[in-house]
């Protein structure tokens, strides 16, 4: 049984389609990338999961309740951090924490967390939030979104602001919860990230689901090219079309031509040769999230 | 609801320190009773609170403007919302609250009153520092009970709005201007009779009351009502206000 499900869910902004019969799901223990561009409605759904934003139709179902607008006693097991961390300048790290773990009978010990977060240091210690950088912000923001033993926790862009050392501990801290049951739905425009913290995927735009799969499987669409700079590269594309290879003229000067059963760089090289052309460069590219994302917006005509 | 309400304190000694309003308010009457009020004023300044009025009109206005709006400037609304909690409840608890910290500034400013007054009689003798403790009583329960018309419609304004500097600026130009809005609206119902049950002339008149005859027959004259229709109206009042208040944060998606 999934966790966090959306069934057609529709809203409207007066004349904008902000979500267009909206359908997907997250299963327990599952990092799922709720990707796609400015305004494509991330945040939208996001809202309306936490219940803070009416939608016009559809139903949430978060571990078999309904989510409504104004009461959702299921929230209490769904911790998020939507847009940026929210924080009352006043108050230390350690008072938020206590004043968050109050709405739980249950909640994790504050320590121990604020430890796991990183948020137990010199730095934080007794200085007030307002004092915080965006960083140490966005830490205090994700330790909230866990204090309350959440199933679900929503994150949206959670790495802003983080140093790279931080981004590595925040990404080994959701990995690790994530294996004890806990799930994670993040949205980020930080794609190498997502790539390399989520289990599914879900690509957003224009308030439309255009894809749902696995992260390997949606990787595995995105096929792996040769990229090749020669001294004609009109002649190697001949050279490849003729020889029934995917290829085209890419940006840069070069000569893109997709990794198949028997097409690899050393095979480009030899074709090369055989056409009697110098080669000037040769890369061979891995999937990518990003570049397979602007593929398949563009694919669906819907790119922002 | 008991959890709102913790979560709420926190917010008003922590993020609020409402309890500097309380501090000033207590010191405030024991420094103008004792030093700058004489003893043929000591009776005056008892009523004003020693000066202390002011002082707990203008934190009543920062507290219940500062409530709904800080937390759309901190976006702490989202997090405050995605709870399991209903609007309702969270609404509630934060009116609650409120009353919580007046009632506390303003027994504040009372005390610091009878503090000054002490320290006063002690060093200068009893001359002139007569209270007439009933009425005195009376009307700081009349002041919380007035005052809660006060909060919805700053309440109100910092919900349409969600801005502390327009919520807290009419907080103050209202607990000044109440009178004289009410003064001009009582000149207009000589034009149209009924315009004589605003709102504000309600909450003015009303203000008024100490329970004396000569109030009641004052009141009666006006309004050409009992008192106790008088207050059915001022409750009446109240619960619209607030109602509407709680409508607009009910609806208010963020």
């Amino acid at each position: 049984m999934s966790l966090l499900e959306l069934r057609h869910v529709s809203k409207k902004f007066g004349s904008y389609q902000a979500l267009d019969d909206v359908s997907f799901s997250v299963e327990p223990g599952r990092i799922v990338g709720l990707i796609g561009p400015n305004g494509a409605g991330k945040s939208t759904a996001m809202r309306a999961m936490t219940g803070l934003m009416r939608f016009d139709s559809g139903d949430i179902i978060f571990d078999g309740q309904p989510v409504k607008f104004s009461k959702t006693k299921a929230l209490s097991k769904m911790g998020n951090l939507i847009e940026y961390p929210s924080i009352y300048p006043n108050f230390t790290a350690e008072d938020h924490m206590k004043y968050y773990a109050m709405d739980s009978d249950d909640p994790e010990n504050i320590q121990e967390l604020m430890k796991l977060t990183g948020i137990d240091g010199p730095n934080f210690g007794k200085r007030k939030a307002k004092h915080f950088s965006l960083g140490m912000k966005q830490r205090l923001g994700i330790a909230i979104a866990l204090i309350r033993k959440p199933k679900l926790v929503i994150l949206d862009e959670p790495m802003n602001g983080l140093d790279p050392q931080s981004v590595r501990e925040i990404r080994s801290l959701i990995q690790e919860l994530a294996q004890k049951g806990i799930a994670f739905l993040i949205s980020s425009h930080l794609l190498d990230e997502l790539q390399r913290l989520a289990d599914d995927v879900v690509i957003i735009n224009k308030g439309k689901i255009i894809r749902r799969a696995t992260m390997k499987d949606f990787l595995s669409e995105d096929k792996a090219e040769v990229k090749v700079k020669t001294s004609d590269n009109q002649a190697m594309l001949k050279a490849a079309e003729d020889a029934g290879w995917h290829a085209k003229l890419g940006d840069n000067d070069q000569v893109l031509i997709t990794v198949e059963e028997g097409v690899n760089a050393q095979a480009v090289l030899a074709k090369a040769t055989e056409a009697k052309l110098d080669v000037l460069d040769i890369q061979t590219g891995t999937a990518n999230l990003e570049e397979h994302l602007l593929e398949v917006l563009s694919e669906k005509g819907t790119r922002a | 609801m008991i959890t709102l309400l913790k979560q709420e304190w926190m917010k008003a000694v922590k993020q609020n320190r409402f309890y500097v309003w309380a501090i000033i308010s207590f010191l405030l009457p024991v420094v103008t009773l004792i030093w700058f009020i004489p003893a043929e004023s000591q009776t005056l300044g008892y009523a004003a609170l020693g000066g202390a009025g002011i002082v707990v009109a203008i934190a009543a206005s920062v507290l219940s403007a500062l409530t709904f709006t800080q937390e759309f400037n901190f976006g702490t609304i989202r997090p405050l919302l995605s709870r399991q909690y209903s609007r309702l409840q969270i609404f509630i608890s934060k009116i609650v609250m409120i009353v919580i910290e007046y009632v506390i500034v303003l027994a504040s400013a009372v005390l610091g009153t009878l503090a000054g007054r002490l320290i006063f009689q002690t060093l200068n003798g009893t001359t002139g520092t007569e209270i007439d403790w009933q009425p005195f009583l009376f009307h700081q329960v009349m002041d919380v009970v007035m005052t809660l018309f006060f909060f919805a419609i700053v309440i109100l304004v910092s919900n349409l709005v969600k801005s502390s500097a327009a919520a807290v600026s009419l907080g103050i130009v209202l607990s000044i201007a109440t009178s004289i809005i009410a003064a001009i609206t009582t000149s207009l119902v000589q034009f149209w009779e009924p315009l004589k049950l605003n709102p504000l002339t309600v909450e003015s008149f009303l203000s008024q009351f100490d329970g004396t005859s000569a109030v009641n027959f004052a009141l009666h004259m006006y309004f050409g009502a009992d008192v106790w229709v008088i207050w059915v109206v001022y409750v009446g009042y109240l619960v619209l206000l607030y109602l509407l208040t709680f409508l607009i944060f009910q609806r208010r998606s963020v």
